[in-house]
C-alpha cells in the first residue's frame, strides 16, 4: 500500500469526498489495487443494471408484482417508451388488486439498478408508511413493477384514481454504490404531464441519505405536495414564495 | 415567507473593553437538487461595529452594570436596531471581568434588552473558542495541514484555542493580561491580586503606587518577560501532545503589537507586554500569521459564530423558545446491541442527572431555576439504521420518559448521527402532537456541556443551537 506523507491529513481529505483521490499511480496507470477496485465496482454497477430483482425479494417484502410492456432487460434498456406502459390485462389486475381513490399512491420499481430495492425498501417504505398512516393519509396499496420506468406513474395514477404518485426506483449506478434509489414524485399525474411536474428525491443508500432519514423526509414532502396541490418546478418556486 | 437572514448581536464585556456588533447572517439549503435540504450559514456580513468602550467599572470589585446598559442602548440606537430585530447572538463577559462580583446580574439585564436570543454566558472555555473562531484561526486551519493555535491576550486573561481542520481540539485561559497592571501616567495605580505568585515568586518588587521611573520600569519589564514566558510555557496543549504549526495573535494586547505607540500609553501595561512579545524569541519556531481580528476578535466571535444550526429537525413546540442553559446528558446507543440495555441506561442517566441538578441548586438566576427540570439527551446511534430498529429505540425512550411527558416536560434529543428525522416522527407518533418534543441532529455536544435552542428559522426546518461549556466556573 501506498505510504503518504502525512496519513492524518490524507483521511480527513479522504472523508470529504467519494471520490478515488490520493491512489497514487505507476507510470500513467493505475495501480494493481486501484484498478481492480475500480474494475470490481464498474462490475458491480454493470450487474445492477443487467441483474433481475430476485422474486424471493419481491416476496419477502410482501407485495404482489406487475411487469410493463418489456419482455426482458434487454429490452426495457432499448426501449424507455415501453417501461412506461402496461398491457390491459397488466391494467387489470392492478385496478383489481389495490385501492383507488387514495391520496398517495406508493409502488416500487427496478429502473436502472436491481440490488436497489433489497437494499432500500423496507426501511424506505416502513418509515413513509409509518408516518403518513398516522397523519391520516390514505395509502393504496403497494407492488412491484419489473422493467419499470418513471413514467409508469403516467398510467397508475389515474388507473387508481390516486392524487399522487411515488415511485422508489433503482438510479442508474455509478462506481461509488450499485444499490442507490430515488423517490420521484408527481401531484395528478397523466398521460399529458410535464416532465417538470416531478419532485425527486435522489441518492437514497447506505453511503447516501440513508433510507429510513430520506423516508421522514419524503413523508413530510409528500404530505405538503398534496397540500400544495403542486409538484415539480411549480411546488418548488411555491415554497421559495 | 421563508426567513433566510437573521440578525445576531454580539457583545463583548471585557476586563478592559466593551464592544458591540451586528452582522447578518444569511442561511440557505445547499443541498443541491433533488437532494434532502441542506440548511446552513452560506454568509455572515458585519453590518455595524461599535467604537470601542472602556469597561466601565464601579471599583475593582464590580461592573457598573447601569453604564454597560447606557453604552449598549447607545450602540443600538446608533446602529439603528432595537431589541425586538435581533434573533440571535451573545453576550459575554470575559476576562477577569467574569470574575467581578455582578458579573450574572449585567448579563442578565443586558440579556434583556439586547434581543429574545441572545444567550447571556461567560466562561473560559466559550470565550477562548469564540476568540479563536473571530480571529479567523479556525478558518485558516481548514486551508491548511496541521494545527493553528489562536492567542487572544486581553486586559485581564489570555485565551489559547487550537483548531485542526476548523474543529477546536483543545483550549486553555491563564490570567495573563495587559491590565492587571494599571498606571496613571505618573504612577502605578493598580495592581490585580492574580499577579501576586507571580511577582513573589521571582522577588519582583511592584506596589501600588511606585513612580514610572527607574528602577519599576526596568521591574515592569522583567514582569512583562515573565508574562511572555508565560504565555510561550501555554503554546503547547494537553501536556505538549499539541503543538501548533501557525500562531496567530488576537485581543488587545495585539492590537498594540501591531501599533506600537508610547509605553503608557492605554495607562496600563499593555503596550509594554505587546512590545516584549515583539521582541521575544520564543515564538520562532512557529510560523506567525496575522489574526483576521485582533482587538475585537471576541465580540465577532460572539457575534458570527455562536450560534450552529441544525441538521434535520422535528419539534412540537409553540412559544417556549428560547430556552436557555439547558443541560446536555449522554447515552450509551452506538450500535443494536446498546438498544436491549437503553432502558437500563437511561435510568442510569437520570440518576446523574439528579445528583448533578441538586449540586447546580445554587444557580442564582430564574432563568436557570424554571429550565431547572430540562435536560438534553445526546448519543451517537453511530451503527443504527433500521427502521425497525429506530422504531424498538423510540419505544423505549417514551416508556421511560412517559412521566415527563405526560408532565408536559419538553424531551430534547440531540442526535449525533442521521437520523433525527426518522427517529423524531417515530416519537411525535407515540407521544401525539399535542406533546412538546424537540429532536435535531448536526449539533455536536457532550455530557456536561450546556445549550441554548432558540426560534425556528427557514420555515420551522432548522433551529439555532448555541452549545456552551460551563456558564460559571465553580468558585
Amino acid at each position: 500500500m501506498k505510504e503518504y506523507k502525512n496519513p492524518e491529513q490524507m483521511e480527513v481529505l479522504k472523508k470529504a469526498t467519494p471520490a478515488r483521490i490520493g491512489i497514487g499511480h505507476a507510470g500513467a496507470r493505475y495501480k494493481t489495487d486501484a484498478y481492480l477496485k475500480f474494475l470490481q465496482d464498474h462490475a458491480a454497477a454493470n450487474d445492477a443494471v443487467f441483474e433481475e430483482v430476485p422474486e424471493d425479494v419481491v416476496k419477502s417484502i410482501g407485495v404482489f408484482e406487475v411487469k410493463t410492456l418489456c419482455a426482458d432487460k434487454q429490452e426495457m434498456l432499448k426501449r424507455p417508451d415501453l417501461g412506461r406502459l402496461f398491457s390491459e390485462e397488466t391494467k387489470k389486475e392492478i385496478s383489481q388488486r389495490c385501492k383507488h381513490h387514495v391520496d398517495v399512491q406508493i409502488y416500487f420499481g427496478d429502473g436502472l439498478c436491481s440490488p436497489a430495492i433489497a437494499a432500500n425498501i423496507p426501511d424506505l417504505y416502513g418509515a413513509i408508511e409509518a408516518e403518513l398512516r398516522s397523519q391520516n393519509i390514505s395509502l393504496g396499496t403497494p407492488f412491484f413493477v419489473r422493467y419499470c420506468r418513471v413514467n409508469t406513474t403516467r398510467t397508475i395514477a389515474p388507473l387508481l384514481h390516486a392524487k399522487l404518485a411515488c415511485v422508489l426506483i433503482g438510479e442508474r449506478p455509478g462506481l461509488l454504490t450499485s444499490e442507490s434509489m430515488s423517490a420521484y414524485i408527481a401531484y395528478n399525474p397523466r398521460p399529458d404531464m410535464l416532465e417538470s411536474e416531478y419532485t425527486v428525491v435522489s441518492n437514497i443508500s447506505r453511503v447516501g441519505v440513508p433510507p429510513a432519514e430520506a423516508a421522514a423526509y419524503i413523508a413530510d414532502l409528500l404530505i405538503d405536495i398534496l397540500d400544495k396541490k403542486c409538484s415539480g418546478v411549480e411546488y418548488h418556486a411555491r415554497i421559495r414564495e | 415567507m421563508e426567513k433566510n437572514q437573521i440578525i445576531s448581536a454580539g457583545i463583548d464585556i471585557g476586563t478592559s473593553t466593551t464592544q458591540l456588533i451586528f452582522s447578518r447572517l444569511t442561511l440557505a439549503n445547499t443541498g443541491g437538487f433533488g437532494s434532502v435540504p441542506k440548511i446552513e450559514v452560506v454568509k455572515k456580513e458585519i453590518l455595524y461595529r461599535s467604537r470601542i468602550h472602556f469597561t466601565p467599572l464601579i471599583n475593582d470589585e464590580q461592573i457598573d452594570a447601569e453604564e454597560v446598559l447606557k453604552i449598549v442602548l447607545e450602540e443600538y440606537m446608533a446602529a439603528g436596531y432595537t431589541p425586538r430585530d435581533i434573533d440571535t447572538g451573545a453576550v459575554i463577559i470575559t476576562g477577569e471581568t467574569a470574575r467581578k462580583r455582578n458579573a450574572k446580574a449585567v448579563l442578565s439585564s443586558l440579556s434583556e434588552i439586547a434581543g429574545d436570543f441572545v444567550v447571556a454566558s461567560a466562561g473560559p472555555v466559550l470565550e477562548s473558542v469564540l476568540s479563536g473562531k473571530g480571529a479567523g484561526a479556525a478558518e485558516l486551519s481548514k486551508s491548511m495541514t496541521g494545527i493553528v493555535a489562536n492567542i487572544d491576550i486581553g486586559g485581564g486573561t489570555t485565551n489559547f484555542s487550537f483548531f485542526k481542520n476548523g474543529e477546536v481540539v483543545a483550549t486553555d485561559c491563564i490570567n495573563i493580561g495587559g491590565r492587571l497592571i494599571k498606571t496613571d501616567g505618573e504612577r502605578i495605580t493598580y495592581i490585580s491580586s492574580v499577579l501576586v505568585p507571580m511577582l513573589v515568586g521571582h522577588s519582583v518588587d511592584l506596589k501600588i503606587g511606585d513612580s514610572l521611573l527607574e528602577p519599576t520600569i526596568s521591574k515592569l519589564k522583567e514582569l512583562c518577560l515573565l508574562m511572555v514566558k508565560e504565555i510561550a510555557k501555554h503554546c503547547n496543549a494537553l501536556d505538549g501532545e499539541i503543538v501548533p504549526d501557525v500562531i496567530t495573535f488576537s485581543g488587545g494586547v495585539a492590537n498594540c503589537m501591531k501599533h506600537p505607540l508610547t509605553d503608557f500609553a492605554y495607562g496600563d501595561i499593555g503596550m509594554l507586554l505587546a512590545k516584549t512579545l515583539n521582541c521575544c524569541k520564543d515564538f520562532d519556531s512557529y510560523r506567525i500569521q496575522e489574526a483576521v481580528e485582533t482587538v475585537s476578535a471576541t465580540v465577532v466571535g460572539a457575534g458570527n459564530y455562536s450560534m450552529e444550526i441544525s441538521g434535520s429537525t422535528i419539534m412540537n413546540q409553540k412559544g417556549r423558545f428560547p430556552m436557555k442553559n439547558i443541560p446536555v446528558y449522554s447515552l450509551k446507543l452506538d450500535c443494536i446491541e446498546d438498544i436491549a440495555e437503553l432502558g437500563k441506561s437511561i435510568a442510569e442517566l437520570k440518576r446523574r442527572q439528579q445528583e448533578t441538578a441538586m449540586e447546580t441548586e445554587a444557580w442564582e438566576s430564574k432563568d436557570a431555576r424554571s429550565m431547572h427540570n430540562h435536560y438534553a439527551v445526546t448519543f451517537s446511534a453511530k451503527n443504527i439504521s433500521s427502521f425497525s430498529n429506530i422504531e424498538q429505540v423510540a419505544n423505549t425512550l417514551v416508556e421511560s420518559y412517559q412521566k415527563e411527558i405526560d408532565a408536559d416536560g419538553i424531551p430534547i434529543i440531540i442526535v449525533q448521527n442521521d437520523l433525527a428525522k426518522v427517529l423524531g416522527q417515530a416519537l411525535r407518533r407515540r407521544i401525539g402532537r399535542k406533546k412538546c418534543l424537540v429532536c435535531l441532529d448536526s449539533i455536536s455536544c457532550e455530557e456536561g456541556d450546556f445549550i441554548d435552542i432558540g426560534e425556528p428559522l427557514a420555515n420551522r426546518q432548522v433551529i439555532p443551537v448555541v452549545v456552551k461549556s460551563l456558564i460559571f466556573e465553580n468558585r
